[in-house]
C-alpha cells in the first residue's frame, strides 16, 4: 500500500526554494490560500518511489522564525502545531550556497523544534564563479543533518534529494543550540511549569508578536507560576539567542566553507554601481518600463484582435445556425460575449506576468524596490508598491494580486486600495470615444489636445493614487512594523519553467476566480436588458409601427428603433430612469445611467451599451461617435458636450467601475469591509469631482 | 422548441444568481483548511 509523508519546504527567500518545488513536483501542483488569510500556499505531490509518495508544502519564504509578516507567521503556525494535517514529517531548509551563513539562522531553528530537518544547499552551479568550497561531509557532522547539494539550473542533486526524503527517519532529532544557556533561571523556571512541554516551542509562543490562532499561547501567557517578563526582557533573549546562535554557526562553517575573492568571477557590482544609481537607476527603469508597456500593448494587440474577432463570428455563427429564440439569443449575445470579455484580457495579463516574472528571476525587481522605496514611503506605501500601481496601467486585478509579496499589511492595504486608480486599459476605450467626441482637434506647442488630454488621464490616475494613499496613511491605525529588508539576490538568467509555470498560474487565477463572475453577471445583465415589465415593452412593434415617421424608415432603421425603444423599457432601461436624477447633476441623460450601471460589471462594457442604446453595431466606432454627437438633451442643446465628456471622464477615471476588482479585494483582504470602504469612497470621489467639473464648465 | 429555450435561460439565471450568492454571500466552509481554522 502507498504511504504519503509530509515534506515543508522552509527557506530565506530568493534561494531558489520555489525552483526546488518546481523540479519535485512539475505540474504536480495547486495554490490555494492558507485559512484566514490571504497567503499564498503551494502544494505539490512527488512520487519517491513505488510505494512512498511526498506530500510537498512550499511555505512563504521567511528569514528566521521570529514574524514580522503574515507570511512569516504562516510558517511558525505550521511548524507549531503538530494537529495541523500539514505538519511535516521532515522539514526540509532550502539555503543558498552563496548566503549560507545568513540562511543557516533558520535552519538552526527548525532543527531545535525536534523536526526531522534536512539541508538542501541550493545554487551549487554558482560555487565555481564564485571561488567557493565546501566540506559537505564535514558540514553534516557539525550541524547533524544531511545535505542535499542541488542545483536547480542544472537539474543536479534532485534525485539524491528525493533519496535522503525516503529516509527521512535516519535524520537525527538533535538540536543545535540549548536554549537554558540564554537564561538558564528564566528557560529553567518555565520548563518547571510545562514539563512536558518543547523549551524551544514555548519560547517561540511567548516571544513572537503575532497572534497564533489556536496554539497554547494563551494558555502560556496566563500561567501564573512562572515569572512573566516584560516585552523589552523578551527582546533581549531573543537577541541573544541571534547571537549565540550566529555563534554556533560561525564555528561550523569555520572549517567547512571558504570563498577565495580572487577565484570569483563577479559581475553583481558592476551591475549594481549602474541599476541603484540615484540618476541612472531611475532612467534604466523608467526606459524598461516605457519598453515594456509598448511591446505589452503592441504584442497583445494582435491575439486581442483575434480573440475579439473568432468571439465575434463565434457569435454570428450561433445565430445563424442554432433554432432561434430565446436561449440562442442569450448563447450569442450574453454568454459568448461575456467570454470573450474575459477571454479578450488573457495576453495583456499573460504578458505582464511574463515580464515582472522575467523582472524577478533575474534579480531586478528587487533593484527596483530598493530604488523607489524612499520616494513612496512618505506616502505610506512602499517601494513594493512599485509593481502593483505599474500594473494597473494594464488591469487593476493582477496589480492587487501582485500586492502579495508586500510584508507590511498596512502597506499593502493601502496599495490594494489606491491601485484602482490607475488607467487600466478597460478605461481606454471610453476615454478614446469621449475624448473624440468633445477634445478638438487643435495642436499646443506641436501636441495635440486629445493626446495631452489623454496623458492627463493617465497622470490623473496616478496623483490620486497617491494623493489617497496619503490620506490613508494618517487615517489608518493599523500597527505594524514598518522596516525594510529587502534581499538583493544575484543576477542570474531567468529559468523558463519558473516563468511559464507563473504565467500559466496567475493566467489561471484570472481566468477561473474573476472570470466566472464576469460570466455571471453578464447573463443577468442580458436578462435585464431583454426583458421588461408593462406594455412599452412587451408591445414595442406595434408601439413603433404605429408612429408615422417611421414610414420612411429602411428595415434596419425600424429594427434599431424598435431595439431601443425595448431597452428604454427592459428592467435595465427603467433602472437608468430610475438614477437619472442623482446623475443629471453631472450632465449624465438615462441612456448614460444604463451605461453606468451595466458597465460596473466592467468598464468596457460602457462603449458596447451605449452602442446597443444609440442603435447600432458595436464594431463601427464612427458610426457610434457620429450617433453620439448627434444625440441631443431635452433642451435641445448637444447631450456630449465638452462639460458632460470631461464630466463623464472624470467619472470613469476616479470611480470604481470594475466588478471583478472588487472580486479580487474581497479575495485579498478576506472580507467585504474594505472592498465596500473603496466603493463608495470611489464613487464618492467620482461623482463629486464629475459634479464639480460639471457645474463649473456648464 | 421555444419551452426549452425557454427552460435554458430561466436555468443560466437561477444559476448565475445562484453562483454570485455563494460566491459574495454566503457563509462559507474553507475546504482546505486544517483542523486550526474554527470550521470543523
Amino acid at each position: 500500500m502507498s504511504k504519503t509523508i509530509n515534506v515543508a519546504l522552509i527557506g530565506n527567500p530568493n534561494t531558489g526554494k520555489t525552483s526546488v518545488f518546481n523540479a519535485l513536483t512539475g505540474l504536480n501542483q495547486k495554490v490555494g490560500n492558507y485559512p484566514g488569510i490571504t497567503v499564498e500556499k503551494k502544494q505539490g505531490s512527488c512520487r519517491l518511489n513505488q510505494t512512498t509518495k511526498a506530500h510537498i508544502i512550499d511555505l512563504p519564504g521567511t528569514y528566521s522564525l521570529n514574524a514580522s509578516s503574515m507570511d512569516e507567521s504562516v510558517v511558525i503556525e505550521l511548524l507549531l502545531n503538530r494537529n495541523d494535517k500539514d505538519y511535516p514529517d521532515v522539514a526540509v531548509v532550502i539555503s543558498d550556497i552563496e548566503n549560507l551563513k545568513r540562511n543557516l539562522l533558520l535552519f538552526t531553528q527548525i532543527k531545535d523544534l525536534k523536526i526531522p530537518t534536512l539541508l538542501v544547499i541550493n545554487m551549487s552551479d554558482r560555487m565555481v564563479d564564485k571561488g567557493i568550497s565546501l566540506n559537505v561531509n564535514k558540514l553534516e557532522q557539525k550541524l547533524k543533518t544531511k545535505i542535499a547539494l542541488t542545483s536547480t539550473r542544472e537539474n543536479k542533486g534532485i534525485e539524491f534529494l528525493k533519496t535522503c526524503l525516503l529516509d527521512f527517519r535516519s535524520l537525527s532529532k538533535v538540536g543545535c543550540l540549548d536554549i537554558t544557556k540564554i537564561d538558564e533561571a528564566y528557560f529553567g523556571n518555565l520548563q518547571k511549569v510545562f514539563p512536558d512541554q518543547s523549551l524551544y516551542k514555548l519560547w517561540l509562543v511567548i516571544s513572537q508578536d503575532v497572534n497564533f490562532a489556536k496554539i497554547e499561547r494563551k494558555k502560556v501567557q496566563d500561567a501564573t507560576e512562572y515569572k512573566t517578563q516584560p516585552i523589552s526582557h523578551l527582546k533581549r533573549l531573543q537577541q541573544k539567542e541571534t547571537i549565540k546562535r550566529y555563534q554556533y554557526i560561525n564555528q561550523s562553517l569555520k572549517e567547512t566553507y571558504s570563498v577565495d575573492q580572487s577565484k570569483a568571477t563577479d559581475y553583481r557590482s558592476k551591475l549594481d554601481r549602474i541599476l541603484i544609481h540615484r540618476l541612472w537607476g531611475y532612467i534604466i527603469f523608467f526606459l524598461i518600463l516605457l519598453t515594456i508597456f509598448q511591446v505589452i500593448f503592441g504584442w497583445s494587440s494582435i491575439p486581442m484582435d483575434f480573440i475579439d474577432e473568432r468571439f465575434t463570428k463565434l457569435s454570428e455563427y450561433t445565430k445563424i445556425n442554432l433554432p432561434p429564440g430565446l436561449f440562442t439569443n442569450l448563447l450569442a449575445e450574453g454568454i459568448i460575449s461575456g467570454l470573450g470579455g474575459i477571454v479578450i484580457f488573457i495576453p495583456q495579463i499573460a504578458f505582464l506576468f511574463l515580464f515582472i516574472a522575467v523582472l524577478e528571476e533575474t534579480g531586478y525587481m528587487s533593484r527596483v524596490v530598493f530604488l523607489m522605496d524612499r520616494g513612496l514611503r512618505k506616502y505610506g506605501l512602499s517601494g513594493k508598491s512599485v509593481i502593483p500601481l505599474i500594473s494597473g496601467t494594464a488591469c487593476a486585478i493582477p496589480a492587487v494580486m501582485a500586492t502579495r509579496n508586500i510584508e507590511n499589511w498596512k502597506e499593502r492595504l493601502i496599495t490594494i486600495l489606491v491601485t484602482p486608480f490607475t488607467t487600466c486599459s478597460a478605461r481606454l476605450p471610453v476615454y478614446l470615444i469621449l475624448i473624440s467626441l468633445v477634445i478638438p482637434e487643435g495642436k499646443f506647442l506641436g501636441m495635440g489636445y486629445q493626446g495631452l488630454t489623454l496623458m492627463g488621464l493617465y497622470l490623473l490616475g496616478f496623483a490620486m493614487a497617491l494623493l489617497s494613499a496619503g490620506i490613508l496613511n494618517k487615517m489608518l491605525k493599523i500597527q505594524s512594523k514598518t522596516y525594510f529588508v529587502i534581499e538583493m539576490p544575484n543576477y542570474k538568467l531567468p529559468l523558463l519553467k519558473n516563468i511559464l509555470i507563473t504565467v500559466f498560474e496567475k493566467t489561471k487565477s484570472f481566468v477561473v476566480e474573476a472570470g466566472r463572475i464576469i460570466l455571471a453577471i453578464s447573463i443577468l445583465l442580458w436578462l435585464m436588458a431583454s426583458f421588461g415589465p408593462g406594455k412599452e415593452f412587451n408591445q414595442a412593434e406595434e408601439i413603433i409601427m404605429s408612429r408615422s415617421k417611421v414610414k420612411s424608415f429602411t428595415a434596419e432603421q425600424l429594427e434599431n428603433e424598435i431595439a431601443s425603444h425595448k431597452l428604454e423599457h427592459s428592467f435595465i432601461g427603467i433602472l437608468g430612469k430610475t438614477i437619472e436624477p442623482a446623475i443629471a447633476p453631472l450632465g449624465f441623460d438615462w441612456k448614460i445611467g444604463i451605461a453606468l450601471i451595466s458597465s460596473f460589471a466592467a468598464r468596457e462594457v460602457f462603449v458596447g451599451t451605449l452602442a446597443t442604446i444609440y442603435s447600432v453595431g458595436n464594431d463601427q466606432e464612427e458610426t457610434i461617435k457620429n450617433r453620439m454627437k448627434a444625440e441631443r438633451k431635452s433642451d435641445g442643446s448637444l447631450l456630449f458636450d465638452l462639460p458632460t465628456g470631461i464630466s463623464l471622464m472624470l467619472f470613469y477615471a476616479f470611480a470604481l467601475q470594475c466588478m471583478s476588482t472588487l472580486a479580487i479585494v474581497k479575495k485579498e483582504t478576506n472580507g467585504w469591509k474594505w472592498p465596500m470602504i473603496q466603493l463608495l469612497s470611489m464613487t464618492l470621489i467620482a461623482y463629486l469631482s464629475a459634479l464639480i467639473v460639471y457645474q463649473i464648465l456648464v | 422548441m421555444e419551452i426549452v429555450q425557454i427552460l435554458l435561460v430561466a436555468a443560466s439565471g437561477i444559476f448565475s444568481i445562484r453562483f454570485l450568492y455563494k460566491k459574495f454571500l454566503a457563509p462559507k466552509k474553507d475546504k482546505d483548511c486544517g483542523t486550526d481554522c474554527g470550521c470543523h
